[in-house]
């Protein structure tokens, strides 16, 4: 349940707040799962509607705004993702042995936590997938354009995700195991 | 991964694709449990993330415009500078009282002349302290003289005679720096109450006085002079709050005012006319 969204300050806008209003938690938790950072995720949502801002004249005309908002967190992720991917091997190569790899996640939930860490176990495409559909909220063919798959294939990746983290997570749904 | 995994994940997702048996209902319950609780999992909207956002997006809105600021600031200076430089030469010095009421012309020395005083709205209320008090000790009272007064000037004409006038003129003439002005007796209605020569350090005027004083009853002619120039002109000009009774004189070297309390300035004019420079 999300608490009720207190008015910020209007600065691009009654239409391009009410967008921000409806997007912000299915964004947020997409970007918090998809990167595994929540600082990631703030940022990259800035960035996000930032861009939504700048194209504010196109997007407001689109049939689906919140589809090419989510198209373009897509496309920051994956970004970001390959710049991670470089950063990491780096840190790798040059760091002492021991030396943590990873970041801490001390601010987030316990839940949180434990739910990242079975992402974690997941092969990209059906992270992907995973998040797009939980906490994007996107539909089969929107997965499938933003992945560029067919919708079988994403409905494939998603149900092959979910029952790969459905162990690690059993206690979290009603009636699994502890 | 079977075709009814993906059905059953279908409908646990929300989105169902394919119809489901009705025996794989628990494994859809933990399923669908297990998406409603990781989707509790995401960090709930905040008040300060949009208003990070905000903030963003005013920076963004503002920056294109932060280029002009200083363009504008300098234009702003240059105008300031050009109005100033417009405008400077036609501010009203800030002179000293005196240099408001300059006398619009110079008489020549031996040419008598009334100078009519400037308007009293464009005239400083303030005197230097030594001429305020001569103001108020002439205009603290008005008096009248009576309708059958004596004709002016004349020895025998005037009230106070000629004698007591001599005696206190006297060591007026010895002492003052210039030959001042006086009538042969004394103007009509008045006698010389006293006369004196008042250095310009007791005054603060800057130049030195002779200052006669007449008098009848209540009725009082200050006559203030000076040898005559422009900054005794200036410092002497009447002020506004002379109620029309005050007239400045320059003739024969010597500037001169006459303050009654009981005379108009075109009185004072006619007495004026009297006035011859005194025989040392």
């Amino acid at each position: 349940m999300e608490p009720p969204a207190e008015t910020a300050p209007a600065v691009a806008g009654p239409d391009f707040d009410a967008l921000v209003h409806r997007v912000e938690g299915r964004l947020i938790g997409y970007l918090r799962f998809r990167l595994g950072s929540g600082d990631d995720a703030e940022d990259l949502f800035q960035e996000t509607m930032l861009a939504a801002h700048r194209h504010w004249h196109e997007v407001r005309n689109l049939e689906n705004p919140e589809a090419w908002v989510f198209r373009v967190a897509h496309n920051l992720a994956v970004n970001h993702g390959k710049r991670r991917a470089v950063q990491r091997r780096a840190t790798l190569r040059f760091a002492a042995p021991g030396m943590a790899s990873g970041p801490t996640h001390l601010e987030q939930a316990e839940t949180g936590a434990r739910v990242q860490a079975a992402l974690d176990l997941l092969p990209p495409d059906e992270r992907e997938a995973v998040c797009l559909k939980i906490w994007a909220g996107c539909t089969w063919v929107e997965i499938a354009r933003l992945m560029g798959v067919s919708e079988d294939k994403a409905a494939r990746l998603f149900a092959r995700g979910l029952k790969t983290i459905a162990g690690p997570l059993a206690d979290l749904a009603p009636g699994g195991s502890p | 991964m079977t075709d009814l995994e993906v059905i059953l994940a279908s409908h646990a997702a929300g989105e169902p694709r394919g119809d489901l048996p009705a025996g794989d209902q628990p494994q859809l319950a933990q399923w669908a449990g297990l998406c409603r609780a990781m989707r509790e999992a995401a960090p709930r909207p905040s008040q300060e993330r949009r208003q990070a956002l905000q903030a963003r997006l005013f920076a963004r809105r503002s920056a294109p415009w932060l280029w002009a600021a200083p363009f504008a600031a300098a234009a702003c200076l240059v105008l300031a500078l050009a109005l100033w430089s417009v405008w400077q030469p036609q501010t009203p010095p800030q002179a000293p009282l005196a240099a408001v009421n300059t006398p619009r012309q110079r008489p020549a020395p031996t040419t008598n002349h009334t100078v009519t005083p400037t308007p009293p709205e464009s005239q400083p209320e303030t005197l230097p302290g030594w001429l305020d008090e001569q103001w108020r000790l002439v205009f603290a009272t008005r008096a009248e003289l009576p309708e059958a007064s004596p004709p002016l000037g004349g020895p025998r004409a005037g009230g106070g005679g000629t004698s007591g006038s001599a005696s206190l003129l006297a060591p007026v003439l010895a002492q003052a720096p210039f030959r001042p002005l006086a009538w042969p007796g004394s103007p009509a209605g008045f006698a010389l109450a006293g006369a004196s020569v008042k250095r310009a350090d007791t005054t603060g005027l800057g130049f030195d006085l002779v200052r006669l004083e007449y008098r009848r009853g209540e009725a009082i002619l200050l006559v203030l002079q000076a040898a005559d120039s422009d900054q005794a002109a200036r410092t002497l000009a009447p002020p506004s709050h002379n109620n029309g009774a005050a007239l400045l004189v320059r003739r024969d070297g010597v500037t001169a005012l006459l303050a009654s309390n009981a005379r108009t300035s075109a009185q004072l004019e006619a007495l004026a006319e009297t006035l011859r420079p005194m025989a040392r």
